[in-house]
């Protein structure tokens, strides 16, 4: 059949979001001579079962249609059948289109149509990025959460100023929240993603518990006839992730002290360096101090020469954290029927998909680096043509190291980045950081979940959705393996060590420097454990073509087994301990209404949300004696206590887009969005040993609460550009904080949990695209934001009245940040993969592939006032930050295989960005401000300077004291443009990290 | 065509391989601080010590034989059990100290070279004091003042009573004390010398008078001086100078008359000896002229035999030499005719060497204030220290003192 191709314009239109995993079909047939609407038009989704026929008026809508490319085949009897081709469903949108059908003078054969992608969705009321894997995997990154933050208004998972803790993210419709922080857990395969969908504001009534955004993945079905599968495998070579000299160099801040023969005898004070190179260094008696030192005690065995000494010292800091592994990558997914089943129980397909994730720290801890190991399978069956059955099981593993070591029990974060784990540094602690490998508790964290989903299309109008899930978390940040204190080292002849600072070691111990080797370590534990069982059933049901109604009920049940501590078997006083069992629970139900009227189209919804904290009240007075130590350890058999109280909430939400062309638009969103306080602000009992409360956490806290207005304005050009501008306010109040209480004679001094946080943040961003192009496409984001955050009432509270009005005196001011804002360029440069000439089978010019991302960042402000001059508040800024990631890659296509080669240079230029890691101390901070000539100082000192500012290696530090500072001489000018008087921060391995990184991949597809 | 896939795979293993070595970065390793294999420099030995066996606690000079010293003495160090002894010149084979103030017998010497592991070891060795409390007079009770030495080695002793003071002679070699030898006719004997004429002759610092006591039978006698004195000595004529507040030096003869033979204008005299044909005499200025010395040592030349002085001049501008304003309350010398100086505080004894350079004298175990120095007829010098253990002391000096006259 010789088809007649045409292509005419089609909307598939994105109306406001509808929640879920599926998209919708919906459009208008009429008689092209007539344009009267033709009723009775079979509209059938091409392979799916999906499919329905115009009414009365011609109008016809298709529900519960998972994104993709379809093919939809109209027919009615006197007209000539229509094919609509590469008709493109995206999750939780409606494609739209109104197409006229040719009355059947004669026989005709069917007419294709072509559908054309539409920048402009005319009925979106939302800020909302979609992208699919293919946009995914040109883009330098390798997680997904890299993917999300380059979006408008997103830094991280921070999205609008709001933590990752107020952002949902779903796969498959599971809700991927670790509830005890609500952090979500964003691990998964890239290469299992079909789509991904980031909405920063306007959500509808079905989403609760957040406040920031939703993140919806959708991963593939497998196929019901054929295997598929993608790997993908990223090296990047062992490689300090720092510039400068190797923290374990000699000359390192942490060993030159005890290395440079300038000093080391004699001591820093004693020896040949010059004050600056002082200041630069730790200071350290010297090894014949310390030698002298062994020989004061009655016992010869002990006894040391210098060199001996030295020699103690050196295997005591045998550490080597040099990076020897490579980081690495391995994500894959292969999916298909499933083996043995094939045409068991509605043809059961698989999905499975495997991501093992490693990166080395910038140097190593308690372990050398973070693992993310994730495993996902889905199988998915049709029972029923109107049945789709999917169940999901995922197990996920992170390895890496809690930062906290005694205030702090575990709380379940843990390092990664070079500056997390940089900033661990100090002056006092660093060298047992560095050289001790159990400083900081190792931690574990295991997840689980397990799914179901049920699908059932009940009528063509009407279908709902169960989610049934269970997701376990399980913290395990432990003591590392004992310290073998056997002396059987013998370091220097007949002197015998063991093998410390390796292994645990609970009591004190020094080392030969005088750092300290034991005792003060690994003392983080955490044996938490939190489920989250979750019912959620949803039912859409069009009622007619204007109106689609939604409606459901959700009901979240969780457990908190938190056992988080810090133990040390020398000191009892140095454990504290956070340890609750609650099994709060919320219920939720909603309704909505989309509303879809040419022209306007709007969503009206209604939440309803009741949680119960599922636990007692303990009813104590502010400065109770059982806050105590002592008694505090008995306040749950001697505190009187009453159930705390339910909450109930109720959420408006509004979203109205109003079309002004076919090419531009207007819209308009408003909503409360509430959410609860994290579990530790709700439940948290701290105490130390002594049974003294240090955190009283308040089940009866209010729900957070974020009222949230945004208009938006959308335009294309040429149907290739996209333009987007919104503008959005947030008023959050109620956030919770911690308010410090002491009585008369501060044996009672704990902090307790409050919602007295509030903040305003308002916004601006812009956004250019070109999503598709034959060989150019790509984007550019500027997102201006300002917040302005505080609190209501006090945050501490003293019984003694001169206290309390000292306190009121110096009562902290509200904090009115300046705005900071960003932006991020894309651009994607690629040529056709039968481009050029054709070679052995392939084309070498074809397939390439360069992708630039740049971003850009204002620095921050800070304040700099070391004569405490009143009033005086961010009146120093950071320099302003940019970076440019790139990827180049080479695709081969194989038979129906396909192979991909790429590099990705990450930070291009190697730019190198002060970090304040390298600061030793504050001491050193200040040093270095000082140094810095700031536009507001006046005299010598006046100058451009931002903190940030740098001194070139090589470059000797010379202080600027010109003689007459307006006519500087030749060699003070000089000073000046090679910034030799600027006092660099002493770790000098640290300040600036993330050079530049190449990292290679191959990808294989079948 | 059955080949091509080959060709394609060659291709993309080469851009492969390609892409991995190209994304080779530096690296940059550092060694190992810790090298098991490191090697020690050559260990230390010592062969012998000198003096052999034993020496003085903190006193004097030990030298240490062996090899694989360093020639820089900074880079070694050494040890007399644990106590540090200090460096005086070194060279590859040895070493010279001065030994720390530690008394003890089976002492290990330690030595250790910079770059080495290992100490090179001597034992035993044996350091014992080069002071002795001579007398074991009861520091509170007890109120010693004056001392003086006969021929026989004998130490006498003027304790402080009232209303009549008391000499104690300490017999040598340990100090065994005969209590009131003599009863004396003043109550605070702060000087005291014994005359070849069996007399010892005394002052109390505050009354105008001199008195003598034979030592046989005890009888009294006495002149009166023009004023005050606080310390007395013979020169070898028998003629006995004294001083004090009085800003004079009077001569008494052997028959016990009183002259004034020299002035001390504005000079509060503190100390007196005769050393060489000279009167020496240390004390403090007391008046206004800024171009004398504010504490100082001047001498007087003994003209003749009649005891008559030629003019003071200044021998010594204490407190600029030592840089405090310390006074000065003791002066003796030695054979070599070094010149010690007992202050009232900061180093217990400077010795002024003949080249004018200044050395403590055995600061490890001596601490001021020393009120009295007074050489014995050998090596011993004896000294009144009147600090938190005071008594009466026998330092060994391994020289002899310059010719004392009396006794």
């Amino acid at each position: 059949m010789a088809a007649i191709r045409i292509f005419v314009l089609v909307l598939f239109a994105v109306k406001i979001i509808t929640g879920g995993t599926t998209g919708k079909i919906s459009g208008r047939v009429t008689d092209s001579e007539t344009k009267n609407g033709l009723p009775g038009v079979n509209v059938v989704v091409s392979g799916t079962h999906s499919g329905t026929a115009t009414n009365y008026d011609g109008y016809f809508t298709i529900l519960n249609v998972p994104p993709g490319q379809y093919e939809i085949q109209l027919s009615s009897m006197g007209y000539s059948p229509l094919v609509v081709q590469n008709v493109h469903v995206v999750m939780n949108r409606t494609a739209e289109f109104n197409i006229e059908m040719t009355p059947e003078a004669l026989e005709m054969e069917a007419i294709t149509v072509e559908a054309q992608r539409v920048l402009v969705v005319p009925d979106i009321s939302a800020s909302q990025t979609n992208f699919t894997r293919d946009e995914i995997k040109s883009l330098p990154v390798s997680r997904l959460t890299q993917v999300i933050g380059l979006q408008a208004g997103i830094e991280g998972l921070t999205i609008r100023g709001g933590g990752q803790s107020q952002s949902a993210f779903f796969v498959d419709g599971f809700l991927m929240n670790d509830e005890r922080s609500n952090n979500p857990y964003t691990s998964v395969s890239l290469n299992s993603v079909h789509t991904v969908q980031v909405q920063t504001g306007g959500f509808n009534a079905e989403y609760g518990n957040i406040r920031s955004g939703v993140i919806s993945v959708l991963t593939d079905d497998g196929n019901s006839d054929s295997y598929r599968g993608s790997f993908n495998y990223l090296h990047h070579p062992p490689a300090a992730k720092h510039f400068g000299p190797s923290l374990f160099n000699e000359n390192s801040y942490f060993l030159r002290p005890f290395l440079d023969s300038a000093v080391c005898w004699t001591g820093t004070s004693q020896g040949s360096w010059d004050n600056h190179t002082l200041n630069q260094y730790p200071s350290f008696e010297g090894w014949n101090a310390v030698s002298d030192a062994t020989m004061q005690d009655d016992n010869p065995a002990n006894d040391l020469t210098p060199t001996g000494a030295q020699e103690v010292f050196k295997w005591q800091h045998r550490r080597n954290g040099t990076i020897v592994k490579p980081d690495y990558s391995f994500d894959g997914t292969i999916s298909g029927p499933l083996p043995i089943f094939p045409n068991f129980f509605g043809k059961p397909r698989f999905n499975l998909s495997f991501r093992d994730e490693r990166e080395q720290f910038i140097f190593p801890l308690s372990t050398d680096g973070y693992m993310d190991r994730v495993g996902r399978i889905k199988i998915s069956s049709n029972p029923t043509s109107r049945i789709k059955l999917t169940m999901m099981f995922m197990k996920g593993e992170i390895q890496s190291v809690s930062p906290y070591n005694w205030k702090v029990t575990p709380t379940g974060s843990v390092v990664r980045s070079s500056y997390s784990v940089a900033s661990l540094l100090n002056s006092t602690s660093g060298n047992s950081i560095l050289f001790m490998p159990g400083y900081f508790s190792p931690t574990n964290i295991h997840r689980s979940m397990a799914g179901v989903k049920i699908n059932h299309m009940l009528s063509e109008d009407t279908f709902y959705e169960l989610v049934i899930q269970s997701m376990a978390n399980e913290y395990d940040t432990y003591k590392i393996t004992d310290r073998d204190t056997s002396k059987i080292y013998e370091i220097v002849t007949n002197y015998f060590v063991d093998e410390a600072p390796y292994g645990y070691w609970g009591y004190a111990e020094s080392g030969i420097d005088g750092s300290s080797i034991g005792g003060w370590m690994n003392l983080g534990r955490d044996e938490s454990v939190n489920t989250t069982n979750i019912i959620k059933l949803d039912v859409t049901s069009q009622l007619n073509f204007f109106h689609q109604l939604k409606a459901g009920v959700h009901a979240v049940f969780n457990n908190y087994d938190i056992n988080s501590f810090t133990e040390n078997p020398s000191m009892s006083t140095w454990r504290r301990s956070m340890v609750y069992e609650v099994s709060p629970y919320r219920l939720a139900g909603y309704i909505q209404d989309k509303l879809e009227y040419k022209g306007f189209i709007a969503n009206l919804g209604l939440r309803i949300e009741h949680a119960s904290a599922n636990s007692n009240v303990f009813a104590l007075s502010a400065y109770d004696e059982l806050f105590k130590q002592g008694s505090g350890s008995t306040l749950e058999s001697e505190a009187p206590r009453e159930k705390a109280d339910p909450v109930t909430t109720v959420s408006p939400r509004l979203g109205v887009s109003h079309p002004i062309s076919e090419s531009s638009k207007l819209y308009f969103n408003y909503g409360h969005f509430q959410s609860e306080p994290s579990s530790s602000y709700r439940f948290r009992i701290q105490r130390e040993s002594n049974g003294l409360v240090t955190h009283f956490g308040n089940p009866n806290m209010s729900y957070q609460r974020t009222i949230s207005y945004e208009v938006g304005y959308s335009k294309s050009f040429r149907n290739r550009y996209l333009f987007n501008l919104a503008a959005y306010y947030k008023d959050v109040t109620d956030q919770p904080g911690w308010v410090y209480y002491q009585n008369i004679d501060a044996s009672v001094q704990y902090y307790k949990a409050t919602n007295n946080n509030y903040e305003d943040i308002r916004g601006l961003e812009i956004s250019l695209s070109k999503p598709v192009g034959k060989w150019i496409s790509g984007f550019v984001n500027y997102t201006y934001m300002v917040s302005t955050s505080g609190y209501f009432g006090l945050t501490k509270y003293y019984q003694d009245p001169n206290l309390q009005r000292e306190y009121e005196i110096l009562n902290p001011y509200q904090e009115k940040p300046r705005p900071l804002p960003y932006a991020r360029i894309n651009i994607d440069i690629h040529s056709p993969r039968d481009f050029g000439p054709k070679f052995s089978g392939i084309y070498p010019l074809g397939g390439w592939n360069l992708n630039l991302l740049g971003t850009y960042k204002t620095g921050s402000y800070e304040t700099y006032n070391p004569n405490s001059v009143p009033g005086i508040v961010d009146n120093v800024q950071w320099k302003n930050r940019y970076n440019l990631d790139l990827r180049f890659s080479k695709n081969f296509q194989i038979g129906t295989g396909n192979i991909e080669f790429f590099a990705d240079v990450i930070n291009a230029f190697n730019s190198k960005f002060l970090s304040s890691a390298g600061f030793s101390d504050n001491y050193d901070y200040i040093d270095y401000l000082e140094s810095l000539r700031f536009s507001w100082e006046e005299g010598k000192e006046k100058g451009n300077d931002r903190i940030g500012e740098y001194r070139e290696e090589g470059v000797g530090y010379r202080p600027y004291d010109p003689i007459d500072w307006e006519n500087p001489t030749p060699e003070e000018r000089e000073i000046l443009d090679t910034k030799a008087y600027i006092d660099m921060p002493n770790i000098k391995s640290v300040t600036f990290l993330d050079p530049r990184k190449i990292i290679i991949g191959l990808s294989i597809r079948f | 065509m059955h080949s091509l896939p080959h060709k394609k795979l060659k291709i993309i293993y080469l851009f492969f391989t390609f892409l991995f070595f190209t994304s080779c970065e530096n690296t940059n390793y550092p060694e190992d601080i810790w090298d098991p294999d490191s090697q020690s420099e050559s260990t230390p030995t010592i062969s012998r010590v000198s003096p052999a066996d034993s020496a003085y606690s903190g006193v004097g000079e030990i030298t240490i034989y062996g090899t694989n010293f360093s020639a820089d003495s900074t880079k070694n160090h050494v040890f007399f059990n644990s106590s540090k002894a200090d460096i005086v010149s070194a060279s590859d084979t040895a070493i010279t100290v001065n030994p720390p103030a530690l008394l003890a017998d089976s002492i290990v010497i330690k030595v250790s070279v910079q770059g080495a592991y290992l100490f090179a070891e001597f034992t035993p060795y044996k350091l014992y004091s080069a002071i002795m409390n001579y007398g074991n007079y009861d520091p509170i009770d007890d109120k010693m003042w004056g001392i003086t030495i006969d021929s026989d080695e004998n130490v006498y002793v003027g304790k402080e009573s009232f209303p009549e003071g008391k000499i104690d002679k300490l017999t040598p070699p340990n100090g065994d004390v005969t209590s009131n030898v003599l009863t004396l006719a003043l109550s605070k004997p702060v000087s005291i010398r014994k005359g070849t004429d069996g007399y010892i002759y005394y002052l109390d610092g505050i009354t105008p008078y001199i008195v003598r006591n034979n030592i046989s039978s005890g009888g009294v006698s006495y002149a009166s001086l023009p004023g005050a004195a606080i310390d007395l000595d013979f020169d070898e004529n028998g003629n006995l100078y004294c001083g004090g507040n009085g800003k004079e030096i009077y001569r008494v003869s052997s028959s016990f008359a009183v002259s004034t033979v020299a002035a001390y204008d504005d000079i509060n005299i503190k100390a007196l000896r005769v050393y060489n044909g000279f009167l020496y005499v240390a004390g403090t200025y007391t008046g206004q002229d800024t171009t004398i010395a504010s504490v100082g040592v001047w001498k007087n030349e003994i003209l003749s035999s009649s005891g008559t002085l030629g003019e003071k001049e200044l021998v010594l501008d204490w407190a600029s030499t030592v840089g405090s304003s310390t006074n000065i309350l003791a002066i003796t010398f030695d054979e070599d005719g070094i010149m010690y100086i007992a202050p009232d505080f900061g180093d217990a004894v400077t010795m002024i060497k003949t080249d004018g350079s200044i050395e403590a004298l055995y600061p490890k175990i001596l601490s001021s204030p020393i009120h009295k120095l007074c050489w014995g007829t050998g090596e011993y010098l004896y000294f009144n220290y009147q600090g938190d253990d005071k008594g009466i002391y026998r330092l060994s000096m391994g020289k002899n003192g310059a010719p004392r006259y009396g006794r």
